[in-house]
């Protein structure tokens, strides 16, 4: 057992110790709420549900996606684990698994390519809390930490890559494409690039070398890695020409993607005053880069480092500047998927964080860019905790409200609690444990997560034989199917009198529902029969 | 162990690659057939719709008149395989196969099917049967077959006061003893005779009823489409029938989108191709449908299209006019040219019989370098006929419809289009027009001015019934009034309703200007002074929807089905894309007729000119490649129209240069037909 610790340096349970530290506001509340949190906790269940339980009110409304989207992987991994424990547990353990080994991966590939600069691995530290952490794009964050796994096992084995190695990427790959598109274009994206980068390397000295060389050693594996994506990217080519986008773009100004990457606004979660630390960072990476660019360049022109040597270390900085070309070309919302420039910007950060801490950096240097990362970053972690239980403790009020609730029974929200930026899908816990039907599933209605919505027969939800569409409570519905049903529950979070929308719900519902439940901002009508 | 997990892989695909399960059945259709009239039993049979109401009413295939009860027949025998006492259900489909999207197509909910009249019938029982049994149905192909709220809307047959109902009204007042003794009495006091009084009160009756009459099913908005039908039979179990969508079992509601699924898309290649117990089959006969207009059924005329208050009447007859009964009969109505006073006619002062072999070139370039910096030209604008039924005539001997641009007398100096509108709509089909134009070019190959034009144009234009589908790119449809420059671009939209498809005859160069071709330069050129060529032009007006994946500007060679075609469009706003081509004008005049086809598809549309039916050539295809197809309803227009020199910059005779026409010129339809 000693021997086993002392495997280990004192630096690598310096790492571990940072690596927990950097995961504990994880664990300073008893739930960790995130905006699509609910949603994933409802489709969770919906997918338990419709394997086990042939029974389930759900096969009445839900079905599996027929198409292979990506979003699959947390779902399976929450399943799973909700199998052996409770929910909430079951997605602090989804979110502890990747802040641990997204930052352990990203530490073996530098290890990988430059085993000098362990102290340099710490950079990744504050970049896993990220705004889409907290917003619940956990397969956003899995493609990530799968990107990442890829990255290292492709640099790693690249030059020997065996049959069994190949399948092992592939199933990196389908991994990585099944947590989230956009991780697996930059995954893909590497192993090309790094790909003709190790071939300039090891290949490049003459001419000759490297014409000789160029069908073994570089078309060969890129034709076998082209072979094995086919799958995948016919599963990719098939997701976007189902998915025009014609009209649907959104582009944001390019000052305003400027500020995005000297802001590191992926790094802003809730509220403004992160910025401040943000754009602190930024100038402190940006000073050591420019030094750490000179000092290398310097040494290029002096012939005292090779170029041609450094090859792959420079190609996480060309991948960084494609991204940003793609930065100005790609609309933000495509009208399928949002925050499309913050995930661009986030991988701008990361490439530019891995070409950082692969250059040759003087030791003590490296200590101290790394305490003044971990300095800047630590308001931030604090800022973390606290709008961690922020979340929480808006939660509480719905928390068991499904008791309330009869089980088979149809909800749909009515959410006008503005202040709580974070809580639209919160109604979505009602159905965790619960078999209950709640209209504002919007996974199911987007398709392209695991679950969606039996369209063909959702029947006409109504109010005292009302259709839905027709009082303000826009949830899903089918105003064509001559096949009524009434809703059961209306839940409603926040007030808004005043508004003609939220007057005209509350009128209907002291006509035909009663009061059942209420805490606070939180109340839950039964209607009547 | 490589070689191991490498035959597990292989393994994993091959079972993902054929583990498809197969259907099961508890019964079987051992026949199927499909027409069994006796009228209709020839193997190639095609049916001419009657058209004798369809102005008004639609069409129905097959009418009274045509076959004993109006409906087609079918029988089918079904064997039980178990002795399962599950009670069956079946239902007929039809579908247009000549113009229909593919069963897996996005679009296959647009093709023209039906079932059933009435949409409260959806699948019927099948009577409890021991091992076998025959059915033996009927079914009728309509307009708006889906009934379709869209197609719901003031009763045309209620639109313009019809005498028979004042007469009918009149006479069930008279019926009725309190209305009319209460007539008698408002006669007294309002000072009026007895009749007077019935009239008005008639009249106001009927006005009150068409008030209430604005929601009819207007089968005629969506005709079915000329061309082939096939037929599906679909057996159910009771069990299968609870299992299928509400909208598979009533095709007259949408799904949750708002979109209707097609029955046979539905069953022979979607979820119902899947499932037990389901059996669909496809009838072994096909019928073929065509329509021909009845050019002597008379020119109605619309005159609230004139946009005068008041109307010249003096060459109405029987033959045209505006009587209820060329409304309800008449396929055809006179067509009034929009006059666009962008584009006045600055025309040199001179009457001449172009056509005439004594005005000859030189003649025409005199008058050029006389007029062409004189102040001595007639302001006007080219005009459209003021006096319905002067130009057009239907002749019910010959069953053809006469054209006549009218010459002018000394001192008259006017340039008039003459044309007629079809009155009953398509989507689709081949339409094929034999035509005598009037000749363009003289001896000397100088243009009287002239462009003879059968076209097609959206019915109704901008009514919401007849929309075009959804253009689906960020430049959407450019309205036909967004002015012709950029800032058109930004007016674009979605949804439009204008559509047109038009063959354009006329003297002028095949060729585009050299600013159209790649470069700009090394364009083909030509002297077409000098030639006895016309040229035939034909354009599809898609609104510069960007959706078509070679949407293109400039003359663009464009390969289609092996053929090489220049399509040209004048810039990213130009709403329309045009092919020029060039015929001998002999080729084309020196006939008694010629024949003009556009054929129209789904996914493309084909122009085809020829001497007589059977030996025409393709001068034009477009598909959807290249420019928005249409897919709302059409009708037939043939007219002969003074066009603006700005409109042809490549025409070697400039229309203002070209001198008044001094004697009539005539042109004659002879026959117009959609199949």
């Amino acid at each position: 057992m000693i021997n086993c610790f002392k495997k280990y340096s004192w630096e690598n349970y310096l790492f571990m110790g940072l690596m927990l530290l950097n995961a504990l506001p994880l664990f300073t509340s008893s739930h960790f709420i995130t905006l699509d949190g609910g949603a994933h906790a409802y489709n969770t269940n919906i997918i338990s549900e419709l394997i086990f339980n042939k029974e389930s009110i759900y096969h009445d409304y839900y079905q599996f996606n027929p198409e292979p989207v990506p979003n699959w992987f947390t779902h399976i991994l929450l399943v799973i684990f909700k199998s052996v424990m409770p929910y909430f547990l079951a997605e602090k353990l989804v979110v502890f698994i990747y802040l641990l080994l997204t930052p352990l991966f990203f530490r073996k590939i530098i290890l990988l390519i430059n085993p000098d600069n362990k102290t340099l691995s710490y950079l990744i530290l504050p970049f896993v809390h990220f705004l889409m952490l907290y917003l619940g794009f956990f397969n956003f964050c899995y493609g990530i930490m799968f990107s990442f796994i890829g990255i290292y096992y492709w640099t790693k084995h690249v030059n020997e890559l065996s049959l069994k190695k190949w399948l092992v990427m592939f199933m990196l790959c389908v991994f990585t494409y099944f947590s989230h598109i956009f991780p697996f274009v930059v995954l893909v994206m590497y192993c090309m690039s790094s790909l003709f980068c190790l071939y300039i390397k090891n290949y490049a000295s003459s001419f000759k070398q490297f014409i000789s060389n160029l069908l073994a050693k570089f078309i060969k594996p890129l034709s076998i890695f082209i072979l094995l994506l086919l799958p995948i990217l016919y599963l990719l080519k098939n997701y976007f020409s189902k998915r025009p986008t014609y009209g649907k773009e959104v582009f944001l100004e390019p000052m305003d993607l400027v500020k995005m990457f000297y802001k590191i606004k992926p790094l802003q979660v809730y509220d403004d005053t992160e910025l401040k630390y943000t754009k602190c960072i930024f100038i402190w990476l940006a000073i050591v880069a420019i030094i750490v660019g000179i000092i290398a360049l310097v040494n290029y022109f002096r012939k005292k480092f090779s170029f041609r040597q450094d090859f792959l270390k420079h190609n996480f900085l060309f991948l960084a500047l494609v991204l940003t070309g793609l930065l100005f070309l790609v609309p933000d919302d495509d009208g399928y998927g949002g925050f499309i420039s913050l995930r661009i910007v986030l991988f701008i950060w990361y490439f530019f964080i891995f070409w950082l801490a692969v250059q040759k950096i003087n030791r003590n240097l490296q200590y101290v860019l790394i305490l003044a990362v971990l300095v800047l970053q630590s308001p931030l972690i604090f800022k973390r905790v606290k709008g961690i239980k922020w979340t929480a403790s808006n939660f509480k009020n719905i928390e068991k409200i499904d008791e309330y609730i009869e089980p088979n029974s149809t909800i749909v929200q009515v959410f006008n609690d503005e202040a709580n930026w974070l809580g639209h899908h919160l109604s979505n816990y009602i159905g965790s444990k619960k078999p209950i039907v709640v209209l504002d599933n919007y996974e199911a209605s987007k398709e392209y997560f695991p679950i969606i919505w039996k369209d063909d027969y959702m029947p006409n939800l109504t109010i005292n034989n009302i259709s839905i569409f027709e009082t303000c409570l826009y949830w899903k519905s089918n105003p064509y199917n001559p096949n009524k049903k009434p809703v059961d529950y209306v839940l409603m979070i926040g007030q808004k009198p005043g508004h003609e929308c939220y007057d005209k719900t509350i009128n209907l519902l002291d006509v035909n529902g009663k009061l059942v439940y209420s805490i606070e901002n939180v109340n839950l009508y039964r209607i009547n029969k | 162990m490589q070689k191991a997990v490498f035959h597990l892989f292989l393994l994993f695909v091959m079972v993902l690659t054929f583990s498809c399960g197969s259907k099961k059945s508890t019964f079987e259709i051992i026949s199927f057939n499909a027409i069994t009239n006796h009228e209709l039993q020839k193997n190639d049979s095609i049916i001419e719709t009657d058209l004798s109401n369809a102005p008004i009413e639609g069409i129905r295939i097959p009418s009274t008149k045509q076959i004993k009860g109006g409906r087609f027949s079918f029988d089918f025998t079904i064997t039980k395989k178990s002795s399962t006492p599950e009670k069956l259900y079946y239902r007929l489909y039809y579908q247009n196969c000549s113009y229909k999207f593919d069963e897996s197509h996005e679009y296959n909910g647009e093709n023209f099917y039906g079932s059933w009249e009435s949409d409260t019938i959806g699948f019927k029982p099948i009577p409890d049967f021991k091992d076998k049994t025959t059915i033996i149905d009927s079914l009728t192909i309509i307009g708006n077959p889906r009934n379709e709220q869209l197609y719901f809307g003031p009763n045309p047959k209620t639109q313009i006061d019809n005498p028979e109902d004042l007469i009918n009204t009149i006479n069930f007042i008279k019926d009725n003893k309190d209305w009319y003794s209460a007539i008698i009495q408002k006669a007294k006091s309002e000072n009026r005779n007895i009749d007077e009084q019935l009239i008005l009160d008639a009249k106001w009756a009927l006005s009150e009823k068409k008030k209430n009459d604005t929601f009819s099913n207007n089968r005629l908005w969506r005709n079915p489409r000329m061309g082939k039908y096939e037929f599906m039979l679909v057996v159910i179990s009771e069990s299968q029938l609870n299992h299928i969508p509400y909208f598979i079992k009533k095709i007259n509601l949408p799904n949750i989108n708002g979109t209707f699924v097609n029955p046979f898309s539905y069953f022979k290649v979607g979820k119902g191709s899947e499932m037990d117990n389901v059996v669909c089959v496809i009838g072994n006969k096909k019928i073929n449908t065509r329509s021909k207009f009845n050019l002597g059924s008379g020119i109605y005329v619309d005159t609230k299209k004139l946009g005068n208050e008041s109307v010249n009447k003096t060459n109405f007859s029987s033959k045209c006019g505006d009587s209820y009964s060329l409304y309800s009969h008449a396929h055809f109505q006179q067509y009034f040219h929009w006059i666009n006073k962008d584009f006045p006619l600055k025309n040199i002062p001179e009457i001449k019989d172009v056509m005439d072999p004594s005005f000859t070139r030189t003649e025409y370039e005199r008058y050029e370098k006389l007029y062409s910096t004189s102040n001595n030209l007639i302001d006007t604008y080219v005009n459209s006929s003021d006096c319905p039924c002067k130009t057009v005539n239907s002749d019910s001997t010959t069953n053809t419809i006469t054209l006549v641009n009218p010459g002018n007398k000394e001192g008259e100096f006017k340039k008039e289009h003459v044309g007629v509108v079809g009155r009953i709509g398509f989507t689709y089909g081949k339409w094929r027009a034999k035509i005598k134009f009037p000749e363009l070019i003289n001896k000397h190959n100088v243009w009287n001015g002239l462009t003879n034009a059968f076209w097609l144009l959206a019915q109704e234009t901008g009514t919401q019934w007849n929309q075009r589908r959804e253009c689906r790119s960020s430049i959407g449809y450019i309205p036909k009034t967004a002015p012709d420059n950029n800032s058109a671009l930004t007016m674009s939209k979605k949804k439009d309703g204008y559509s047109e498809i038009d063959f354009e005859i006329l003297k002028e160069s095949q060729y585009w200007p050299m600013t159209s071709y790649p470069g700009k330069k090394n364009g083909p050129k030509e002297h077409a002074a000098l030639l006895d060529d016309i040229t035939v032009t034909c354009t599809n007006w898609d609104l510069a929807c960007h959706e078509p994946r070679k949407f293109d500007i400039g003359a663009q060679k464009n390969i289609i089905e092996e053929m090489e075609f220049i399509h040209h469009r004048w810039d990213n706003w130009y709403k329309a894309l045009t092919t020029k081509v060039a015929v001998n004008h002999k080729e084309v005049f020196g006939g008694e007729y010629y024949y003009f086809e556009i054929d129209w598809q789904p996914t493309k549309i084909i122009w085809r000119i020829g001497p007589d039916k059977n030996n025409m050539r393709i001068i034009c295809i477009m598909d959807e490649t290249v420019s928005a197809i249409p897919n709302n309803q059409m009708v037939a227009l043939v007219t002969q129209e003074w066009h603006n020199q700005e409109w042809w910059p490549m025409a070697p005779f400039k229309q203002n240069f070209v001198p008044f026409p001094k004697k009539d010129i005539i042109g004659k339809i002879l026959e117009i037909e959609v199949e």
